[in-house]
């Protein structure tokens, strides 16, 4: 059971590499720079340690 | 919830009401893929004398101490509440190699500085055969030093021992997220923390900001991202390595300019009280 969840989710991230590739090839990514500001400050702690006033 | 979501979580609950260790045994099997997608985030180069292999099996150290740990009553996602801990262990590990010397902080200060100089005479992000000119090495140099520097910004993450006595370790996404109970000031900080980066983001080239989109948003790792960039992987982690770094210039000059303004607001404080008190 465990094994098969582990390949439909390999097949399933092959496909979004596969998709995201394909939007940056065509130059249709789009970045929310308001998420990723989010996810890089949640991420990255070192930001806070450098901003310690 | 699927009948592979039920069982694992009949695993969990078995597992915190007896503590049975072949239960301990299947959740950490479960979850090995995890720890294989949390070092394959780190971007850490193997070596003759350290592998892919011996990453994981630190990474595993983190894996085991979230196992023993994780209250899944708490409502908080098993992966989430593991990831910080795997990355812990795997760069305390490291630490204790002193594969991460201190002594290598200094570089990343370099690198940041000379991209800090260019682009305030350049008027935009400096390239990297400036940056390399800017700090007297070849472009090949130039990037071999962007590795090592990923590796000394590892150094200066928040160490495994962080994590508090209740057993979480505070971080931005709890202030972010619970931003009620923030006081006020606070509350503002965090807002003008989160302005600030969004616009260092938005004067990256336009290559930088999509790695990062790809790195941070859709989650992949560095080898997926190579794919999809199609440029070695390698590559991927020398332009991550300088898009942090290109951020954290930025954010280091606001966090500057906010402690100025701090230290001149409790100067006109102190001046106004010692008034009053004179």
């Amino acid at each position: 059971m465990i094994k098969r969840k582990t390949r439909t989710a390999q097949q399933s991230r092959l496909a979004r590499v596969e998709e995201l590739k394909a939007q940056v090839r065509a130059g249709t990514y789009r970045v929310d720079s308001t998420l990723l500001a989010r996810r890089i400050l949640e991420n990255e702690s070192h930001f806070m340690e450098n901003n310690k006033g | 919830m699927t009948l592979a979501h039920v069982l694992l979580n009949d695993t969990w609950m078995d597992f915190v009401a007896t503590r049975r260790a072949v239960l301990r045994d299947e959740l950490i099997t479960h979850y090995t893929p995890l720890v294989r997608f949390v070092v394959g985030r780190l971007g850490i180069p193997s070596t003759p004398v350290l592998d892919s292999e011996d990453l994981v099996s630190f990474g595993i150290i983190g894996l085991i101490n979230a196992v023993d740990r994780f209250d899944p009553t708490r409502g908080v996602r098993f992966e989430a509440f593991a990831t910080a801990r795997i990355r812990g262990a795997v760069i305390d590990q490291l630490r204790s190699l002193n594969w991460l010397p201190r002594s290598a902080v200094a570089r990343v200060k370099q690198v940041e500085t000379a991209l800090s100089t260019l682009e305030q005479r350049l008027g935009r992000p400096a390239r990297e055969d400036e940056a390399a000119q800017e700090l007297g090495m070849t472009l090949e140099r130039y990037r071999q030093t962007l590795m090592e520097v990923g590796l000394s910004m590892l150094s200066l993450e928040a160490p495994l021992s962080m994590f508090g006595q209740d057993d979480e370790l505070l971080t931005l996404r709890d202030l972010l997220e619970d931003q009620a109970t923030l006081s006020p000031d606070d509350a503002m900080e965090k807002k003008e923390m989160l302005v600030i980066l969004r616009s260092a983001i938005e004067h990256l080239p336009e290559r930088e900001q999509v790695l990062l989109s790809l790195y941070y948003v859709e989650e992949m790792t560095m080898k997926e991202i190579s794919k999809i960039m199609e440029v070695s992987e390698s590559r991927i982690c020398q332009l991550h390595t300088q898009a942090l770094v290109r951020l954290r210039t930025i954010f280091a000059e606001w966090g500057d300019e906010r402690s100025r303004k701090k230290l001149k607001t409790t100067v006109s404080s102190t001046r106004r009280s010692n008034k009053v008190a004179s």
